[in-house]
């Protein structure tokens, strides 16, 4: 059999390395354990050992080349072996944070946070030519990649397989015994991750920033400090921008406060899967761990205070979400108050909830807490820097050019919250840094996209129907099914549909929900269509390759006119 | 967790003893064990593993001055080791393997001699912008090396002399070095020496993990290591596994110029050019053959001139002209 061979493991968190001496060459017979060639950065050395026993059918690199993580690097001809000694992985251990104490720096542009606000405008406010200094006091990538939105998505990636084996039977495959390894899970999760942080290590590289490992504090309103136990830096700056971000929070109930409460960033760190789940919050947060937790075995409870799990979403596009929960067994409470948190005295926990005026007991091996995130407002002294809140004291108050109330001072991302998403933050990261570069533009909220990854996926997009009805504009509705698209039937994913809201008097389209597979991936073109201002006619003239899910977006475009072709 | 703590001091100043007493360590002991390993080369350069040591040194210098080389299994660039310098090496298994706690064990133990050094996040530890330490680290097997040197009182123009880059004309892919400013430590605390740098990096590492280490000396006559020396001092090793490279030598003589290509992999020539002006008649075409798929070494040289040229002031020529630019010696 053919083997392709493949960078799977650099040292620490690196994504690429030098190719050092090579031992075996193309057309040598190669035993498992062999040593091909060696793998030098400034990280360490590895030596690229053979899992295979047979013929090395090609080599294609050379001394001196450059390996990134999954490149493929030749070819073997022979049998993989059972290694019996599997190299486990090398603790992470993170280097270029250290810098020498006592060190002094006058920067252009310093950022505090390295989250998707933070690293995004870093890079731009670098690609405009000034110095730049990135403070991360854990690791870069915030909680976007370090404990939301990557990781989960890793998570789903593996419920997505799990679905497949559930459902192989109708595909035409029998397959005998399935056995979930949560750890192994995790460990999958943890890699995507790794990686990804490395690569934003290596962006701040090639642009120059100055990254710094530790907590910023505000000196006086132009100096920051870092200071632990390693380094002790004085920072000057011309301008600074706050992207620290925030963290989940709490209902104030009895009970909430317990140490055993988990979070959202908790849920992706079980070592066990639970054997009941009890999640206070139907947000997309909650909402998308129900789905996960549920694929693994758990039972689990989503108790939502708004009459409607996803509460900003139209009717028909919950319903779908709800079916399908309810059909794989999720149990949803909507209306429904949280009041008290017990536990019994064997560690199960009790949820005390008011439905309909009726007090009710849900029981559990676990409770999470999914009920919002609050602003970091105590990561920086905001007073000294004279930067004020909004008139909700829940965020920094910012213009619509991200400046906060204090000269030269910008706030971008969550602790803003303004929107509390990855995509919003790395977008007010451009115009804070663009501002910084003498570019006037503002921030627009017109056309924040969300996505939500539940089963069936959710993409949002401008106006809901429920918008349109609250500001009273006259609206079209058109609606395509998945189960009239053929990909869809193929593929045996025909949950859902494409709903596209346009303005009757107008004709340009507004807004867009895709409820199924794929939603979120094809919510771009929707989101372009309203940016474009195309009326329906201009739109529907675009031709949608076939076979592709996409086409329900023509169709549901046709069908603002009733003029759908596959459905009526 | 149930960890074992050893701390073993080398008594012998070869090189090839103790980068063979490392590899070893690495290989033998159980994950639950944390190392650390005290030692010290007289008069070396050490090499990174994918270095070319004709490239990164005057090979012949070397030779002369009785200066020793070898490879290490680390990566990085080439160093210089004298009696002034204390390597130490720490080997554990992944779960116990960090690097940051590693560089605290030696910061504490400098700082009892005044010195505040810090970790540079790379692989040096410095004070200002010098580096008193060099570090390089392996992975093999779930089991980790971190090792570095401490220039405590180096001959810094030693130091200088033997890292210059060689005049040859070598073209190699592998890793080059990096220059970069040192310092003594001795210049920063001039009470400093080897052995209470030895002693502090001890309690330095008891404190770190709040145990007594059972020390342990070890030498070349009772630690037997024939089987990895044998590898450390080879010339297949310390010259042979370098990454390919190709190398032009010319000279002049009385009897005509001549210009030498010669590529080299894995220790074995595997091509060469012999172009001359020469208006003897002497087969440099059977010269090339003789050489070439042969193990480069002495011998072998030797053995090809003999059986190719005739003239015996070309055959002594050429035989210098190639020793001396590559020296093919074993220890």
């Amino acid at each position: 059999m053919k083997y392709d061979l493949i960078i799977e493991k650099l040292s620490g968190h690196d994504t690429s390395a030098k190719v050092g001496k090579i031992n075996k060459r193309s057309g040598d017979p190669l035993n498992i354990g062999d040593v091909i060639f060696n793998i030098e950065s400034g990280k360490g050395t590895l030596k690229y050992t053979s899992k295979y026993k047979g013929l090395l059918k090609e080599l294609k690199i050379s001394e001196g080349d450059t390996i990134n993580k999954n490149q493929v690097i030749g070819e073997v001809e022979g049998e993989a072996g059972t290694t019996t000694s599997v190299e486990p992985e090398k603790k992470a251990y993170s280097f270029g944070l250290a810098k020498p104490i006592n060190k002094s720096y006058e920067m252009d542009v310093v950022i505090v946070g390295g989250g998707p606000g933070g690293y995004v405008s870093a890079i731009r406010a670098a690609q405009g030519g000034k110095k730049v200094m990135i403070i991360e006091e854990n690791r870069l990538g915030g909680t976007c990649l370090n404990h939301g939105c990557i990781p989960t998505k890793a998570l789903v990636s593996s419920i997505d397989v799990l679905e497949k084996i559930k459902h192989a039977e109708s595909f035409g495959f029998e397959v005998s015994n399935s056995k979930i390894s949560l750890e192994k899970i995790m460990e999958r999760k943890n890699e995507v991750v790794n990686t990804l942080v490395g690569g934003i290590e290596h962006l701040m590289n090639v642009h120059n920033i100055e990254y710094l490992a530790g907590r910023a504090e505000v000196e006086d309103s132009e100096t920051l400090i870092v200071k632990n136990k390693s380094i002790d830096v004085t920072i000057k700056y011309k301008n600074l921008i706050i992207a620290t971000g925030s963290k989940p929070c709490a209902l104030p109930i009895p009970g909430a406060d317990s140490d055993d409460i988990l979070t959202s960033e908790d849920l992706l760190e079980l070592k066990e899967i639970p054997a009941s789940l009890t999640i206070i919050g139907g947000g997309v947060i909650g909402m998308e761990f129900a789905f996960i937790y549920n694929a693994l075995g758990t039972k689990v409870n989503v108790v939502e205070f708004f009459p409607q799990i996803l509460n900003n979403m139209d009717e028909d596009v919950v319903d779908v979400l709800r079916t399908n929960a309810i059909d794989k067994g999720i149990n949803i409470y909507e209306g429904a108050k949280a009041t008290s948190i017990k536990t019994a005295l064997d560690g199960t926990k009790i949820v005390e909830i008011m439905e309909n005026n009726n007090s009710k007991l849900l029981i559990s091996e676990k409770v999470a807490m999914a009920v919002g995130r609050k602003a970091n407002l105590e990561s920086l002294d905001l007073e000294k820097l004279q930067v004020k809140l909004n008139e909700k004291n829940n965020g920094i108050m910012v213009d619509k050019n991200m400046k906060t109330s204090s000269p030269n001072i910008y706030a971008i991302g969550d602790i803003t919250n303004i929107i509390q998403l990855a995509h919003v933050a790395s977008h007010q990261g451009i115009v804070a840094a663009d501002n910084i570069l003498g570019i006037d533009i503002e921030m627009n909220y017109d056309l924040i996209p969300s996505a939500i990854f539940t089963t069936p996926e959710i993409g949002q997009v401008g106006f809901t129907e429920k918008d349109a009805t609250a500001k009273k504009i006259d609206y079209l509705v058109g609606k395509f099914p998945f189960m009239a698209n053929g990909k869809a039937q193929a593929m045996g994913e025909t949950l859902g549909f494409v709903k596209l809201i346009a303005n009757k008097e107008t004709r340009k389209v507004i807004g867009g929900t895709i409820v199924g597979v794929h939603g979120t991936d094809m919510l771009s073109t929707i989101s372009n269509l309203i940016a474009s201002e195309l009326t329906i006619d201009n739109a529907a003239h675009v031709i949608y390759a076939h076979p592709t899910i996409a086409e329900s977006i023509h169709e549901a475009l046709l069908n603002l006119d009733k003029r759908g072709i596959h459905f009526v | 967790m149930y960890r074992r703590f050893k701390i073993y001091i080398s008594d012998s100043y070869n090189p090839m003893f103790n980068l063979s007493f490392e590899e070893y360590l690495m290989k033998n002991s159980s994950p639950k064990e944390v190392i650390l390993f005290l030692w010290q080369n007289e008069n070396t350069i050490v090499i990174g593993r994918n270095q070319n040591p004709y490239k990164e040194c005057d090979v012949k210098n070397l030779k002369e001055d009785g200066v020793k080389l070898v490879r290490r299994l680390s990566g990085g660039g080439s160093v210089y080791h004298d009696l002034g310098n204390l390597n130490f090496t720490f080997i554990a298994a992944d779960e116990n393997h960090s690097i940051e706690r590693n560089m605290e064990v030696i910061l504490n133990g400098i700082s009892k001699f005044g010195v505040e050094g810090y970790f540079n996040g790379r692989n040096d530890l410095i004070v200002g912008e010098r580096k008193f330490s060099g570090n390089a680290f392996i992975s093999d097997n779930g089991m980790n090396c971190h090792h570095g040197t401490l220039l405590v009182d180096v001959d810094i123009e030693k130091l200088s002399k033997y890292l210059t880059v060689s005049p040859l004309k070598l073209h190699s892919k592998g890793i080059d070095s990096v220059t970069s400013r040192v310092i003594n430590l001795k210049e920063l605390s001039p009470d400093i020496n080897i052995s209470d740098l030895k002693g502090a990096l001890i309690s330095s590492f008891n404190n770190m993990y709040n145990i007594n280490s059972e020390i342990i000396a070890i030498n070349e006559q009772v630690t037997d290591l024939s089987s990895y020396l044998k590898k450390y001092k080879s010339w297949e090793w310390n010259y042979g596994e370098s990454p390919d490279f190709s190398v032009s030598i010319d000279k002049k003589f009385n009897w005509g110029i001549i210009d030498i290509s010669i590529d080299f992999s894995d220790g074995i020539i595997k091509k060469c050019k012999f172009y001359t002006d020469a208006i003897l008649l002497e087969d440099f075409q059977m010269l090339e053959k003789n050489l070439c798929s042969k193990q480069y070494n002495t011998e072998n040289v030797l053995y090809a001139i003999e059986n190719s040229i005739i003239n015996k002031e070309i055959k002594e020529d050429l035989f210098q002209l190639i020793n001396n630019n590559l020296p093919a010696f074993k220890e």
